[in-house]
């Protein structure tokens, strides 16, 4: 016996309610529970609902822990980006910014009116807004595996406040200029990459 | 997961053992295959399970292929080129721990 395409709608419709936000985690959430559902209603010779009623009862606890909305905050995906900052290309771009900014009084273009944090703030403005469009009104769901990566940029911007000067009162040294250059572009290129992998996928799921 | 503390950092390496035998595999068929093989012993949870699943595909370890069955959508997973030799070192690391545990417990056999 299988699950119908109203009995897979109303697993979908129970997981939404139940706070898994995320389509994609729902989808293999979706097919493991239906495929539990599938086996008792074969096992025990009982409809649907039932078997879903006796499943989840079991499995509810489960199946719900690690699986909700609370799961974007992962220290794995900070690690992730670490791993991939120390790339060999990338270390070269980290190399190449600190070149230029030795060769470049980056300083002299700044003043108390516009400081170098206040050039910092707009950068992080502008990718949270870029996220915020895409997620928001460009995907209009939510996907766990883009959405995992604004937790870097939080982290970054939490590291910006304690390690630039906010006021502009001295000038910033070549290296937290290139580390904070090399962040922004790494998060950049790094989001990049995740978007590409994740259109990927988005075209196996409209297959 | 039975005994929780004991096997949870093993939890990877099962998986990846299974992906090695089975080529690939989907998450309910992983949970159902170990409780199989350990006839009921060790039963994988699904919040264990899929964090796992999410990480070691995010690691580079497991790739995945996507499959409309059944009125819904299935994701399988298999092993990479790098996951394959992570299994390898993996299953010797574990194999090292169950021999240097059973000299600790049970010194006789050893």
């Amino acid at each position: 016996m299988k699950a119908t395409k109203e009995n897979i709608q109303f697993i979908d419709t129970y997981l939404e309610n139940s706070d898994v936000v995320y389509i994609d985690i729902r989808y293999e959430m979706i097919d493991h529970i239906a495929t539990g559902v599938e086996e008792m209603m074969e096992k025990n010779n009982i409809d649907f609902y039932n078997a879903f009623k006796d499943y989840m009862v079991v499995h509810k606890k489960a199946i719900l822990k690690n699986n909700k909305s609370r799961y974007n905050y992962s220290w794995d995906t900070i690690k992730q980006f670490l791993f991939f900052l120390v790339k060999p290309y990338q270390l070269t771009i980290a190399l190449l910014l600190f070149v230029f900014y030795k060769s470049v009084d980056f300083n002299s273009y700044f003043n108390k009116d516009f400081t170098v944090n206040n050039l910092f703030f707009l950068l992080f403005i502008s990718i949270a807004l870029f996220q915020i469009g895409y997620f928001d009104f460009y995907l209009k769901k939510k996907f766990y595996s883009i959405e995992s990566s604004v937790v870097i940029i939080n982290v970054i911007y939490w590291f910006k406040i304690f390690f630039l000067p906010i006021f502009g009162r001295k000038n910033v040294s070549e290296v937290t200029l290139t580390i904070f250059s090399y962040l922004i572009i790494g998060y950049v290129i790094y989001f990049i990459q995740q978007l590409r992998k994740f259109n990927q996928k988005q075209f196996q799921l409209t297959q | 997961m039975k005994n929780s503390q004991l096997y949870k950092g093993s939890l990877t390496t099962i998986v990846m053992k299974l992906l090695e035998e089975n080529g690939r595999m989907y998450g309910y068929e992983i949970t159902q295959k170990v409780k199989e093989i350990t006839k009921g012993e060790l039963k994988i949870t699904e919040g264990a399970l899929y964090p796992a699943l999410h990480k070691l595909e995010a690691e580079g370890v497991l790739e995945v292929e996507i499959e409309n069955v059944d009125n819904r959508l299935r994701k399988y997973y298999k092993l990479t080129e790098k996951g394959t030799s992570e299994t390898i070192n993996r299953l010797a690391e574990l194999e090292e721990f169950i021999r240097n545990m059973q000299s600790i417990v049970n010194p006789k056999l050893t």
